[in-house]
Formats: structure tokens, C-alpha cells, sequence
């Protein structure tokens, strides 16, 4: 794997999407599942940076939280037409071990002149979902149900 | 975490159309609780994904499955369930699995008669597809052409296909053409989040991208199986009829987000293990599982009605391009029917009526004449079954069989089934060069995405025959017509 590699996608389920990110720290790593998830539906380069977005969630697993974060992104892009291309994620675990998020994204309104849709994701699945640490980095494995 | 499968299990041959692996397969906890059954021709086991095997003996290891965990002949790869996957629960043991249904809830099939032939609409093809496209919004961030309050849309949920029809969206002769009348009971829009509302209600009456579809097709003589029920479901020679596969959107893949989110962290007080996260799931008995249900049948009649809409633009822009009303053109409803979904159903089980929780992911309800779910008017032919093939080759229509009970639970396939990842269909297929080799053929296209029309292409799909021809074969569903698609309008 190379140092800077953010993701990968991979050919494992015949009608579906799925990607493997890597993360030099939890925070990267989640950048970078998103990164792969708006990668998945359009060129993210034509995606300009002009709507500033925040999302903030809590969960005592942190598998829960990247699932419930990708599928936030899914769910901007139906109920707002928002499509991102930077994404500034913090993940900390407080004293209760439950872990927090807050993100930072921007992005602009979904232009179809624009923006050629690749694939129309409809979740995040559990299937396969991996998320492990490796030496100092993280690594995911997501399945989108497109 | 479930394993890259490398290897078939061994299989049991039942008779030529049906392959079962054993309980012995995984003896593991949480094991095998039924045998798992695969419906295929030789030719289709052999060249059935590894990984339907996996899956569907994952699924048999569920609490309170009946019989066999089943997998159509169209089946494939998926999360959890494979597509083609079709499971029953008792309802007092069993549990409700919000992936055993899928995210498209009610995802599924409505066809659509005409008493044009094609000789009548060759010369228009062009202006009619265009016509579709412009009237019925597709790809993504497409929006309805109704404004809903919230309490309309709730009364979507409750009273679907009825609410279409009664607000001049639709004929009353719809109402019995649609599974369920349209309108499932026991929907609560109260179990409904209001992430589900925001996201779903802009999209009502919209196709959607990926594998939906309109299309225009033919009915050609020598694609008439069987005369007498052809003629019995209003179906001729040369006649041009009209397919749409959709589901019910954002709003049904929010309530499956929203529920599998909630079963996942319960299930271990529940004392449930799964061998696939994707198969989260409740006792069926539980608040939470009955909470899904009305939540789901709420997404169920919004996915009726969403197809009901579009069936009102499809009315709309044949009377614009013949100049005609839509009832002189004869555009009738044959029937409209969803492969995504879960059914409280009764069915046989060692000889013995129970109550049961279908789950049917990517395969249809199948039911002959003889039960009461089954139409009025085609108590004589049985429920028709909508096939929907690639954009490429040619979808099919069919009908349920009073065997298909003991059978598969009254089950059968939903589509032809991919063979082909998307990515390698992207890899393999150009949009535009597939585009203009369908036009060669004879079929228009009108797409909002080519990458995403490349995904379509024929040769990504298994071959729809053999598919079709398992089920009828195993006595399930019979055949009564081939169509060819000449127009197709997609997201």
C-alpha cells in the first residue's frame, strides 16, 4: 500500500459498490471513507467547495459512528442535492467511551450538467464492514448498496 | 465477519431445477436451522455466484426459519441476503430482517397494456420516449411534480394507490391491479423518522437511476407462450406495452438505514448472533420489529404510489403524442407487484396452515388462482408475475401457479440477475457506444447517465430464458409472454 493512498475500490459484490480506505489516524480514515463514498457517485474534481456543512454525532461503537457518518453524506445528497469534496473530521473518545465526531464539510448543490452521476447510492451496508487498526494506521472496508 | 467464499458446497440435486445444501454445511453456532435451496437450471448452478451459497446458508441460520432458506434462479451476490433470496419466519419464533428486504423498498415491476400495435408507434418512437423522458423526472436529485404537504404525504403512506386514484392520479381500475390493492395495511407514519419524510417525500413520482427503468416494449407472435391466458390478461400480437421498475426511493432507504441502525445494537440483548451484520434483525414479536413493519408498509405504499404517478405521466404522454385520451388508447394496468418487500402470508408448513413473515429480497410474490390474495379478475390465470430483463434482452410476464405455495411460499424470480460487477460492465461497456448498438437494434434510449447505462448492458445480466424457464420448470410460474424492448427511458 502506498503512503498516501486514500482508498481503493474493490470488485467484491456483484450488484453493489464497495471501497477500501486507509487512514494514517482515525480522523484521516474517515476523510477518506467519505473521500471514496462522493468518489463513488461523481468526478469529486468537479465538486466545488462553496456550502460549508457541520455534522456532529455520538455512539459507543465507533463502527456505528462510521456508518452512521458515510450514511449522512447519502442523505445529504437526496434531502439537500449536496454533493462534498473536502471533509474535516474529528473523532475523540470521552470519558464515558463514547466516541464523538464532529465534521467540518464543503461542498455545492448537485448540477447534472455538471456533475455526471456514476452510481445513486442508496445506504451504507454492513456487509463485509471491516474497520481495523494497522501498526499506527486504519484501515476500512465498506459495502454501498447502490 | 463473513469470508471471501472459494469454494461451492456440496449439493444435494432435488430435480433438475432444484439444489439444496445441507443443515451439515454450518453446524457452528449460530448454525443452519433448514436446508438451503437454490431454484437453477444446470447451466445456471454452474454458473451461479459463489457467494449465493454463502449467503442463503447464511440466511437459513436465522432464528425461526421455516422449511428452507431459498435463492431464485436470477439470484446473486448482494449484502446479507442475495438478491433472488426468499426466507419465512413464524411469526411467534421468528424475527424481521430490515436487509432481508432491502433498502429500495418495494422496489418492483408495473406493466402496462396499449391497444396500439407496433406498426402504430414505429413511426413515433423517437417523440414518445422523448416525451416520457421530459414528463417523468429521473437520475438523481430528480423532483416531483407535486408539491405534498406533510400531511399528504402521510396520507401516502396510509392509503398509497387508493390517495393516487382519489386525487386524479389514476382509474379505479388501478386499485385491484396493484398488489395489496395498493395500500398495505397496518402503515404508521408516526414510525417514521423525519430524516425518512425530508429526504423521500421531494421524490415521489420519480424513476430514480441505476437498474430503473421505462421501457416501451413489443410483443411479438412467436413470444406468446400460452394464447388463452395472453388473451385473459388483455395481451396481442404486435402489441406495444409498457414496463416500469422502480421503488420507492430516498424515503425507503432512509427507514431501512434508519431501523437497521436500530436492531444492530439490540440484538445481543435479544440473544440473537448473525453471521453477516447486514442481517440485523428483531423478534418478530418484539416493539421494535412491529415498529419496522408499519414503518416498511408506510415505504411499501409510497413505492405503489410512486409507480402509480408514473403510470399517470406515461397516460399523459401517449395522449400528448397520438393526440388521443388514454382510455381510447387502452392503456390498462395488467398488474403491479413488488420484489422487495416483507408479507405477513399463510402458508403450509408440515401440513399445517401457519401465519409466517415473508421475506422477499429481489424475488416476487407468486400466487395462483386459488388464493384470496390473488385479484378478482385473475382468479382463471393466476397473479401476474412482471420479469424485468436487461435493457438489452427482453423482459417476461408471467403467472403464479397454486403449486408455487408448497414450493417456494409462493415465490418466484424478480429479473434476470447480474452476472457482471458494475465496474466491470463500466470497464467493459461504453454509455454512448452501447447507446448507439441498442439503437442499431432497434431500441431508443433516452438516458439521464451514461456511465450508469453502461452498467445495463445485456451482457452483464444472466440469460433471462433459462431464468424464466427454472421456474416454470419447477412449477412455480408459468410463462405467458415475452417482451422486446424498442424504447427506454432511464435514469
Amino acid at each position: 500500500m502506498a503512503a498516501t493512498k486514500k482508498f481503493k475500490f474493490l470488485e467484491i459484490v456483484t450488484a453493489e459498490a464497495a471501497f477500501q480506505a486507509f487512514g494514517k489516524n482515525l480522523n484521516n480514515l474517515f476523510e477518506n471513507c467519505a473521500l471514496a463514498v462522493t468518489e463513488t457517485m461523481t468526478n469529486i474534481k468537479k465538486i466545488k467547495p462553496k456550502t460549508k456543512k457541520a455534522i456532529a454525532l455520538k455512539d459507543k461503537d465507533l463502527k456505528a459512528l462510521l456508518v452512521a457518518f458515510l450514511n449522512e453524506i447519502v442523505y445529504l445528497k437526496d434531502a439537500e442535492q449536496l454533493l462534498f469534496s473536502k471533509y474535516k473530521v474529528r473523532v475523540t473518545q470521552g470519558k464515558n467511551k463514547i466516541w464523538n465526531l464532529s465534521a467540518k464539510l464543503a461542498g455545492q448543490k448537485i448540477n447534472p450538467a455538471v456533475h455526471q452521476l456514476r452510481a445513486d447510492i442508496k445506504a451504507v451496508t454492513w456487509h463485509m464492514f471491516a474497520l481495523e487498526q494497522k501498526g499506527k494506521g486504519w484501515t476500512a472496508r465498506i459495502v454501498l448498496d447502490v | 465477519m463473513i469470508q471471501l467464499p472459494t469454494k461451492r458446497p456440496d449439493l444435494k440435486k432435488i430435480s433438475d431445477v432444484v439444489w439444496e445444501v445441507s443443515t451439515d454445511y454450518k453446524k457452528s453456532e449460530p448454525k443452519m436451522q433448514v436446508p438451503a435451496r437454490v431454484y437453477a437450471t444446470k447451466p445456471l448452478i454452474d454458473a451461479m455466484d459463489l457467494a449465493v451459497f454463502e449467503q442463503i446458508s447464511n440466511v437459513a441460520c436465522l432464528p425461526g426459519i421455516q422449511k428452507a432458506a431459498m435463492a431464485m434462479p436470477d439470484a446473486h451476490w448482494g449484502y446479507g441476503f442475495p438478491v433472488g433470496g426468499v426466507a419465512a419466519f413464524d411469526t411467534e419464533t421468528g424475527i424481521i430482517s430490515p436487509g432481508g428486504i432491502g433498502y429500495d423498498i418495494n422496489c418492483g415491476m408495473r406493466l402496462i397494456r396499449t391497444d396500439l400495435t407496433w406498426d402504430e408507434v414505429k413511426p413515433k418512437i423517437k417523440p414518445l420516449v422523448d416525451a416520457l423522458f421530459k414528463l417523468v423526472p429521473a437520475g438523481v436529485g430528480a423532483h416531483s411534480f407535486l408539491k405534498l404537504t406533510p400531511q399528504q404525504i402521510k396520507d401516502v403512506m396510509v392509503d398509497g394507490v387508493k390517495w393516487c386514484v382519489k386525487n386524479g392520479y389514476g382509474w379505479p381500475e388501478d386499485i385491484e391491479r396493484t398488489e395489496d390493492e395498493g395500500a398495505i395495511k397496518g402503515a404508521d407514519p408516526d414510525k417514521v423518522s423525519a430524516k425518512a419524510m425530508k429526504r423521500g417525500a421531494p421524490e415521489l413520482g420519480t424513476l430514480g437511476s441505476g437498474n430503473h427503468y421505462l421501457e416501451i416494449q413489443v410483443v411479438k407472435k412467436e413470444n406468446i407462450y400460452d394464447v388463452k391466458l395472453a388473451k385473459a390478461l388483455g395481451i396481442f400480437e404486435n402489441q406495444v406495452c409498457i414496463m416500469v421498475h422502480c421503488g420507492s426511493r430516498g424515503f425507503g432507504h432512509q427507514i431501512c438505514t434508519d431501523y437497521v441502525a436500530d436492531f444492530r445494537p439490540k440484538m445481543q440483548g435479544w440473544g440473537i448472533k448473525v453471521r453477516d451484520e447486514e442481517l440485523a434483525c428483531a423478534p418478530f414479536k418484539s416493539k421494535e420489529a412491529q415498529d419496522y413493519l408499519a414503518a416498511m408498509r408506510c415505504a411499501a405504499n409510497f413505492g405503489f404510489s410512486n409507480r402509480q404517478l408514473i403510470l399517470h405521466k406515461i397516460r399523459e404522454g401517449f395522449s400528448q403524442v397520438f393526440n388521443k385520451d388514454a382510455e381510447k388508447l387502452g392503456l390498462n394496468l395488467i398488474y403491479d407487484v413488488a420484489h422487495n418487500i416483507a408479507k405477513i402470508e399463510e402458508h403450509k408448513v408440515g401440513g399445517k396452515k401457519v401465519e409466517l413473515v415473508m421475506h422477499r429480497k429481489g424475488a416476487t410474490r407468486c400466487f395462483g388462482p386459488s388464493r384470496r390474495e390473488t385479484p378478482k379478475i385473475y382468479r382463471e390465470t393466476g397473479q401476474p408475475v412482471i420479469v424485468g430483463g436487461s435493457m438489452e434482452t427482453g423482459s417476461y410476464l408471467c403467472v403464479g401457479t397454486d403449486n408455487a405455495d408448497d414450493e417456494t411460499f409462493g415465490s418466484t424470480m424478480h429479473g434476470s440477475g447480474r452476472t457482471m460487477s458494475r465496474a466491470q460492465a463500466k470497464r467493459t461497456f461504453r454509455g454512448q457506444e452501447l447507446q448507439k448498438k441498442m439503437l442499431d437494434n432497434g431500441i431508443y434510449v433516452h438516458a439521464v447517465s451514461m456511465p450508469e447505462l453502461a452498467e445495463e448492458a445485456g451482457n452483464a445480466y444472466k440469460d433471462i430464458n433459462q431464468v424464466v424457464d427454472t421456474m416454470e420448470l419447477a412449477n412455480v410460474s408459468k410463462k405467458v409472454c415475452r417482451l422486446l424492448p424498442v424504447g427506454n427511458v432511464k435514469g
